[in-house]
């Protein structure tokens, strides 16, 4: 077999490139500046921060950011038939909180968030709800609220971007959801026309200009304190208990660089 | 231009590396495979084209194979896309019909229990919105993405229907289980049309090996389709 023993190639008018000295298999092929290298690669379109299959249960999801908070100009989470088991109640409120370099769940004041359902009882109706120190993901406590359990059915599925308002010093925005569906509560058979609630969006459309105390956005993070690091609850009055239970949540951190 | 033909390239005190000895087919990576060879690959985490009718023109249903793949179940499968509808029919369903290993159609063979199916919209009436409303129906026996009363798909020449759905499969559950959540756009009649979310279940009794996306009525996918899919594995 014929071999060609060198450091470097290079074509008649181009760039030298060196070679890769070390490899293990399946990591692929890169280029920079010139030199070829080896590097690991996922075939996952997003990073998984929680896989049942892998992890199991689980009574939140920790998923610490790969760049810098500031540094970042979207996220993007996904829900992949996210199922939960446990807890005291049949319904769930599901809520994400962010969390600094020394593992404390950051404060916030009480966020106002708007969510927009469609239901089987009348054609679509509008909730509002308030937390502190968390992001809701859904809130209602009626019958439509999220159910309790673990078959695919159960299933919380879609996604929800939080966005930055360009320029702003301290990391304030939107944080909206897209197709976000589930199986409503309180009605135990699937066979039944109330057994599903869709979430549209959650916007919180009414302020004009940021300002952490009168004028709040969706969420207000300082940048003296950036979080690091992200949670998942499956519901906000019981995080003591209720668990994770099925299906994936994965995340993408976006920068405006990924577009250009 | 100068060639140099060799089968390896090794740098020196280093490895041996194989070169491909076939050029890709399509756009792909460069991967380092067993035995210190190059190989190519195409990378799971890009959409892939499912169905483009410009070159297969149409169909009676679009196929997706859902069994294991080394070993790993399949989990997930993304769809989006525009889909033509050319049949004879002017309301027909959307929907899935659920294959097992020996391609019988275990949707007709009655091996499947069916949850409700959820249609959310929004409508559209000459250029403004004129109403929402929603509708439900566990009454076919097919895994159905879009089939509120009244308002079904509209056979039409100029206006394909965009389709953004994600099914969810639980093949190791008992019994199997299947997911499908989305959204898509509904011309139902003329310059009127639908933003709709759907949300659809069943439970089958044995392996889904695949599925197939359907029109109701016999009637045909079209050739104006062009469809992408990405699948996503068990970890």
């Amino acid at each position: 077999m014929s071999k060609l023993i060198t450091d470097k190639v290079k074509t008649t008018t181009g760039s030298e490139i060196t070679l890769p000295s070390t490899w293990t298999t399946n990591q692929v092929l890169r280029s920079d500046s010139n030199v070829l290298s080896a590097e690991d690669y996922s075939d996952n379109y997003y990073s998984y921060a929680f896989d049942h299959d892998r992890d199991g249960n689980v009574s939140y999801v920790e998923y610490t950011f790969e760049n810098n908070f500031a540094d970042l100009d979207m996220l993007e989470f996904r829900l992949d038939a996210l199922r939960v088991s446990g807890g005291t109640n049949t319904y769930m409120r599901p809520v994400f909180t962010m969390v600094d370099a020394d593992g404390t769940e950051l404060a916030v004041v009480s966020r106002l968030f708007v969510f927009y359902y469609y239901n089987a009882t009348s054609n679509s109706e509008i909730r509002t709800a308030t937390t502190t120190n968390s992001y809701l993901i859904s809130n209602l406590t009626s019958n439509i609220a999220v159910r309790r359990g673990t078959s695919l059915i159960d299933g919380v599925c879609g996604s929800f971007m939080m966005t930055f308002h360009p320029g702003q010093g301290n990391k304030a925005g939107q944080i909206t959801t897209s197709d976000v569906s589930h199986r409503a509560n309180g009605f135990a058979s699937y066979d039944n026309k109330f057994v599903n609630s869709i979430v549209v969006h959650s916007p919180r459309p009414d302020y004009a200009t940021f300002d952490a105390v009168t004028n709040k956005p969706n969420f207000f993070l300082e940048d003296s304190n950036p979080p690091v690091a992200i949670r998942f609850y499956p519901d906000i009055n019981d995080k003591a208990t209720a668990e994770w239970a099925g299906g994936s949540l994965s995340i993408r951190e976006i920068k405006g660089a990924d577009y250009v | 231009m100068s060639k140099l033909v060799v089968e390896q390239i090794q740098k020196p005190g280093g490895s041996a590396l194989t070169l491909p000895t076939t050029a890709p087919t399509e756009d792909s990576l460069v991967r380092f495979g067993s035995g210190n060879v190059l190989e190519h690959f195409t990378p799971n985490k890009e959409f892939s084209i499912l169905y483009d009718g410009r070159a297969s023109g149409s169909t009676s249903g679009i196929s997706v194979d859902t069994t294991d793949v080394g070993g790993k179940k399949l989990r997930h499968l993304e769809i989006f896309g525009m889909l033509d509808e050319t049949g004879a029919t002017t309301t027909d369903d959307l929907y899935l019909s659920l294959l097992n290993a020996s391609s019988t159609d275990i949707t007709s063979a009655g091996s499947c229990t069916w949850g409700v199916r959820n249609f959310m919209y929004t409508a559209t009436s000459g250029g403004s919105v004129s109403n929402t409303g929603n509708a439900y129906g566990n009454a076919e026996n097919t895994m159905v993405l879009w089939r509120p009363p009244t308002q079904d798909y509209a056979n039409t020449t100029d206006v394909n229907h965009f389709v953004h759905f994600n099914i969810y499969l639980g093949q190791d559950l008992s019994p199997v289980q299947i997911l499908a959540t989305g959204r898509n756009t509904n011309r139902y009649s003329s310059n009127n049309q639908n933003l709709v979310h759907f949300r659809s279940y069943a439970e089958a009794s044995e392996a889904i090996a695949s599925i197939e996306l359907k029109l109701s009525n016999s009637d045909t996918i079209g050739a104006d389709t062009l469809l992408y899919v990405r699948k996503k594995y068990e970890a």
